[in-house]
């Protein structure tokens, strides 16, 4: 069974409008923070909107690495939800992560993988 | 005028329950804020296990075991539920900036929450009381206005610095992400600092409204209205705190607290609707507080006013050392001059220091 906190696809980069960006949104009032890594080079962190991470041909063949760390900070709720979203490729790919943080200001990890083919 | 004084000192250890007392000569300020639970406060009841649920699934799960709980009768007994609706899903759309400056519409939806509760009233030859079910059900929602100070952006960037993933290692495929962290110092630390600022220097008004019923013989089509009322409390805290980057330092803090309430009563022989309308001040320094309040009624029959002036001391965790001194509501019988000596053990009124 797949792990909720985590994501593994292939994004194809061509046939879209290219570069390839990235953004990531921490959902339900909480706070996050990520490090991005292209292959093994961590290429950003903290904050992402719309991180330009290359044009398509330099792309394929190459892995986008997220590990993202989202803190329970909401008192209202013990949601916590992490959307990665891929654009300039064939396709905009936007995905979703939730999973309940068990305790109150506990740090969930999430990860997501995309390969670029 | 004829003013009949009176000076009452003495140790007063304070054990009363929750409940809500309007009496006139025992109302204060913190009996007219509003109530987390309306439903609560006006059935009078301060219930130990309270149903809070997170999810759509749970709300129905708590509704289902109430009404198999409930036996031959149609209605549950001492049932207390409280449920955020926003909250019961998650909002993966909602950012942080947006959840801290949420603007009016989004405010209220964000902390609207519904309580109901049930509790069940025995025949009472004395009282005149009659067997049955007593019901209610409130509302409460808030608006945080303004915009997240710089303060609370500089907290939230410490924040997300502590916990950024650890290390220059990708992700890995097929392996599980790393565990769940809890309890961290740091993190837990800046949370609480996070917290403890956040309504600084922004208007925060809470509201709430609600009404009971009694059904006799617990009768659902005997209903009885009994009770209702409406909260208004807008409240200011200064803007004091400082952080140097990693530590919050607190000055004492200031608030202005405002109340306004309207009670519906049909519960005694003649129905009464008093209005009450306050405005409070509070100074509070580490485990000293020093306040000063004005509370009025009006369209009740026992009009009058209070004004008084209150320290209180957190000796320990579970208690507190107070001094009122000012004019109390004029009743019948007694004096209205406040000087009261007090010991609160950590049951009973909320003090103005927290645990």
């Amino acid at each position: 069974m797949a792990d909720p906190r985590k994501i593994e696809k292939d994004y194809p980069v061509n046939g879209g409008p290219g570069p390839i960006l990235l953004s990531i949104v921490i959902g339900d009032g909480q706070i996050g923070a990520s490090k991005v890594f292209l292959g093994n080079t961590r290429i950003a962190k903290g904050a992402i909107q719309h991180l330009p991470i290359g044009v398509p041909d330099q792309l394929r063949g190459q892995t986008l690495g997220i590990r993202t760390n989202v803190l329970d900070a909401n008192p209202q709720t013990n949601h916590t939800s992490v959307t990665f979203i891929v654009t300039g490729g064939a396709v905009v790919e936007h995905d979703t992560l939730t999973f309940d943080a068990p305790h109150d200001g506990d740090v969930i990890p999430y990860e997501a993988i995309f390969t670029f083919v | 005028m004829k003013c009949t004084l009176a000076f009452l000192a003495g140790i007063a250890i304070a054990v009363s329950a929750a409940a809500a007392d309007d009496t006139v000569d025992k109302v204060k300020i913190d009996d007219v804020k509003t109530p987390p639970s309306p439903a609560f406060v006006l059935l009078g009841i301060a219930p130990s296990a309270v149903e809070r649920p997170t999810t759509p699934r749970a709300v129905g799960v708590s509704l289902l075991s109430s009404l198999q709980d409930s036996g031959s009768s149609a209605l549950p007994k001492n049932f207390a539920l409280e449920v955020a609706p926003y909250w019961l899903v998650s909002h993966p759309d909602l950012t942080r900036k947006t959840y801290t400056e949420p603007g009016f519409v989004r405010s209220l939806r964000q902390t609207f929450s519904v309580s109901i509760a049930t509790a069940e009233q025995k025949a009472d030859a004395t009282t005149g009381a009659v067997a049955g079910t007593l019901g209610g059900i409130g509302v409460r929602t808030a608006y945080l206005a303004g915009k997240r100070s710089t303060i609370e952006e500089q907290i939230t960037t410490a924040i997300e610095n502590a916990i950024a993933p650890v290390g220059d290692q990708p992700p890995q495929p097929n392996t599980p992400p790393p565990p769940i962290i809890s309890g961290d110092s740091q993190t837990t630390k800046l949370l609480k600092g996070l917290r403890d600022i956040e309504h600084e220097g922004r208007w925060f008004i809470e509201a709430a409204a609600g009404t009971t019923a009694l059904f006799e013989s617990n009768d659902s089509s005997k209903s009885k209205h009994q009770k209702s009322g409406v909260w208004l409390t807008p409240s200011y805290r200064l803007r004091r705190s400082t952080f140097n980057g990693a530590e919050l330092k607190t000055a004492p803090k200031v608030d202005f607290v405002g109340v306004a309430r309207w009670l519906s009563d049909h519960t005694t022989a003649e129905a009464s609707h008093p209005f009450d309308l306050g405005a409070r001040v509070i100074w509070n320094h580490g485990d000293f507080a020093l306040s000063a309040e004005h509370l009025r009624r009006r369209r009740s029959k026992t009009n009058g006013q209070r004004t008084a002036a209150i320290g209180e001391l957190k000796v320990s965790d579970d208690l507190f050392f107070t001094a009122t001194f000012g004019k109390d509501f004029r009743t019948a019988g007694r004096g209205d001059l406040i000087a009261i000596l007090g010991l609160h053990f950590g049951v009973g009124k909320k003090p103005l220091l927290t645990k």
